[in-house]
């Protein structure tokens, strides 16, 4: 085997855990995990397969599938998009079997190459999502031949490969960039932050005063600028100068991706060395040594809070969503001022509360809080701290975030909607419990299923099994308090009863969420292997 | 021969971590690198193995240039780092099957050396376990077969004691002398002095990124021991 494929082959097989899974333990759980996981994926799938079915129906008349193959090119580009910013630097840049690699005789084309396509592969998982259900939409609604499926299969394979070379190459200048800064990771959660709160603001602003289906026929007619090889991808799915087009798309990806993968190639030590190095440090004075004994439990949240902002990705991903909530009010308040005056206040007020619940619910810092500590868990395993003040203090900073967003959400509510006091009580009655909950949740489903072996970051905060037990949870707790909603109008009428209802289930799973906690969580606690 | 010229690294502007360092060290010699934390060991060492682009000056082993024949330059050698990260996903064989391609080893010689070196090391029954379930000594020696396997003219290692239980770091001695006798160059950096005093014939001392003291044990020690060497060495600058 040559170098270049060896590497590839171990990479496969280090990056996504071939030994693991074919290896003879814990078979029943793998399956029950596996199945659980293609029916997540599946459903995932259905649902997007479900929206471009209804953009087909409401579009087909005029406009034919092509309204659907733009949808599916734009959102799989987006989500290309988004992992490659996010992941590309850790994945392909700062792995950490380069120290390795680049001491043997393997040429760093070859590295990069493997890398990349390791990247490549982890993308397809997530491209596929928007793009299967397009294939079957238009199975539904055109005629198909072999042709057609060999053309979305070369697609498939090299839509990814432009944003890959480009995002990669920016997301390394910027990190470049960052890491001469001492406030490097406080820029970086900025960053972030206003890329999806503008990605959000761009959305909901393309979407006012509009239908959907006007959004994806104006989307469909801008495609080019949005995103300029899909457009020849779109035009040769559907039949127009295949060749042509097919070629121009071709020529597109795979030219600039070449050429990433030679500047690559030759600068990858470089490239490893910059972002390697480390802002200019500054002399310690006087102060910094001085500090008051604080109590244990006070000493474990600063340092659970300092490594929440030490890691961007964990703000990102854990955090960002609990302070969304005000943000969300005044976005959907622009959203629905045509509609307010014509709708009960309180439905809308309903509404805006289950946003809210939402927010809070969706994710917790506790989910992989445990997993977090990493290697470095035997730092607080052997203190003398007693596992409850752990278990307070990394519930303590999920809490804090959602109430730094409950707050100003409850005030906005209180000025823009005018609410009375009563709903106001009831809706942060409902509120606090969700979080409490949500963040007791989190850290009860990471002691079961804690993750310390991860070589960067984003594996213990998106890719662990804590995070992804934690989302079917929520997923199940959010269904029954849409039922208890339901029922609640349907039955009663009353949305207070609502909001009251719907808080007493949750304080009720927080009680046995609390008493597992009480119950194992030390034992669970001292179970984890170091 | 491996020649370090005039070598420069900065990871801060202003402040260097490796500054002008120029040593020689001929083949068969054993070598230790030492110096107080943060005086520019690991630097160096990554340097010359090509994992960090250097500012300036040049690295050579047996005329060829690290920078410019990068390949040519790493077929030749074998590095360790201090806490090696191992493919923790793979079994031991794997990664052992891994190295020995990628240095174009024949497979019979691959299969001979990797029995050889694992039952000398004591893993042989643990190479068809995932890494993930070694302890640190153990990733430690399945590091060091993976070194042997390749016979480096160059076996540089950076804390290579770190880990090792007294019988593997005997067994590691042991081979690396062997090594030594048949014309390569080991090379490793220590805190380990009795280790360093005992073992190698020629020693470096570095701090700040200057080298303060270079020459055979004999020379850089005299009478005293390394350690009183050291520890003046270190106090005076």
């Amino acid at each position: 085997m040559s170098s270049l494929l060896n590497v590839i082959w171990i990479t496969i097989l280090e990056q996504f855990k071939i030994n693991k899974i074919f290896s003879n333990k814990n078979i029943l759980v793998k399956v029950i995990v596996g199945l659980l996981a293609i029916i997540i994926i599946a459903s995932f799938g259905a649902m997007i397969g479900l929206m471009y079915y209804g953009v087909a129906v409401m579009t087909f008349d005029y406009y034919g599938i092509e309204i659907v193959v733009s949808l599916a090119l734009i959102s799989g580009s987006m989500i290309l998009l988004i992992t490659t910013i996010s992941k590309a630097n850790s994945f392909l840049f700062r792995a950490k079997d380069f120290d390795f690699l680049a001491s043997t005789p393997i040429p760093t084309r070859n590295i990069v190459s493997a890398k990349i396509l390791a990247f490549i592969i982890s993308n397809y998982f997530i491209f596929l999502l928007a793009y299967a259900p397009m294939i079957v939409v238009y199975a539904m609604f055109m005629q198909t031949s072999v042709t057609f499926y060999l053309l979305a299969l070369v697609i498939f394979i090299f839509m990814p490969l432009l944003l890959i070379a480009v995002f990669s190459f920016l997301s390394y200048i910027l990190a470049s960039v960052l890491s001469r800064f001492r406030y490097k990771n406080l820029i970086a959660i900025i960053g972030y932050s206003v890329l999806i709160i503008g990605v959000l603001l761009v959305n909901f602003q393309t979407s006012s005063g509009e239908q959907n289906a006007d959004v994806f026929i104006s989307m469909n007619d801008k495609l080019k600028f949005i995103y300029y090889p899909a457009f020849f991808a779109k035009e040769a799915i559907l039949g127009n100068n295949t060749r042509i087009n097919i070629l121009i798309f071709f020529a597109l990806n795979v030219i600039p991706f070449m050429i990433f993968i030679f500047i690559t190639g030759r600068i990858f030590v470089k490239i490893n060395t910059t972002l390697g190095r480390n802002a200019a440090s500054r002399k310690m004075v006087e102060s910094d040594f001085q500090s008051k004994q604080t109590g244990m439990i006070k000493e474990l949240f600063i340092m659970e809070t300092k490594r929440f902002f030490s890691i961007p990705i964990y703000v990102v991903n854990a955090g960002l969503i609990k302070v969304m909530g005000p943000i969300m009010i005044i976005m959907m308040r622009s959203q629905m001022k045509d509609i307010v005056s014509s709708v009960d206040q309180d439905v809308v007020v309903l509404l805006m509360a289950a946003v809210l619940v939402f927010t809070v619910g969706i994710t917790s810092t506790t989910s992989s809080a445990i997993s977090i500590e990493g290697k470095s868990f035997w730092i607080i395993k052997s203190s003398p701290i007693e596992p409850k003040q752990v278990f307070i203090a990394k519930i303590l900073l999920d809490v804090v975030l959602s109430a730094i967003g409950g707050v100003i959400s409850i005030i906005l509510l209180a000025v823009l909607y005018n609410v009375d006091l009563a709903n106001l009580m009831l809706i942060t009655l409902l509120y606090a419990a969700m979080a409490l909950q949500n963040a007791v949740l989190g850290l009860v489903v990471n002691l079961r299923f804690p993750k310390l072996d991860w070589d960067l970051p984003v594996r213990a905060i998106k890719q662990s099994a804590s995070v992804f037990v934690n989302m079917i949870i929520g997923f199940l707790i959010t269904i029954i308090l849409v039922v208890i909603g339901y029922f609640t109008i349907e039955l009663l009428g009353s949305i207070l009863l609502v909001y009251l209802f719907t808080s007493l289930t949750l304080l009720l799973i927080l009680a046995s969420e609390v008493w597992l906690l009480l119950r194992f969580g030390t034992k669970w606690y001292n179970k984890i292997k170091v | 021969m491996l020649e370090i010229k005039n070598l420069s690294k900065s990871y801060v502007p202003g402040k260097k971590a490796v500054n002008d360092l120029s040593l020689t060290i001929e083949a068969g010699e054993i070598f230790a690198f030492i110096g107080h934390n943060g005086a520019g060991k690991t630097t160096a060492i990554k340097s010359i193995v090509g994992i960090l682009d250097f500012d300036s000056g040049q690295i050579l082993l047996n005329n060829i240039d690290v920078k410019k024949n990068p390949i040519a330059f790493k077929q030749m050698i074998a590095y360790i780092p201090d806490n090696p990260e191992i493919y923790e996903n793979l079994t031991g064989l794997q990664f052992l099957k891994f190295v020995g391609n990628i240095y174009k080893i024949p497979a019979n010689k691959q299969k001979e050396d990797i029995v050889k070196y694992a039952k000398i090391f004591d893993i042989y029954d643990q190479l068809g376990d995932l890494i993930s379930s070694y302890s640190r000594g153990m990733k430690q020696k399945l590091s060091l077969i993976s070194a042997f396997i390749r016979n480096p003219q160059l076996l540089i290692l950076d804390e290579p004691f770190v880990g090792l239980d007294p019988f593997a770091a005997s067994k590691m001695k042991e081979l690396m002398k062997e090594m030594a006798s048949k014309g390569s160059i080991i090379m490793f950096s220590t805190h380990v002095l009795e280790v360093a005093e005992k073992f190698c014939d020629h020693v470096a001392i570095i701090k700040k990124g200057k080298l303060i003291k270079y020459g055979t044990m004999a020379e850089v020690k005299g009478d005293k021991s390394l350690e009183s060497i050291f520890m003046e060495t270190v106090d005076n600058e």
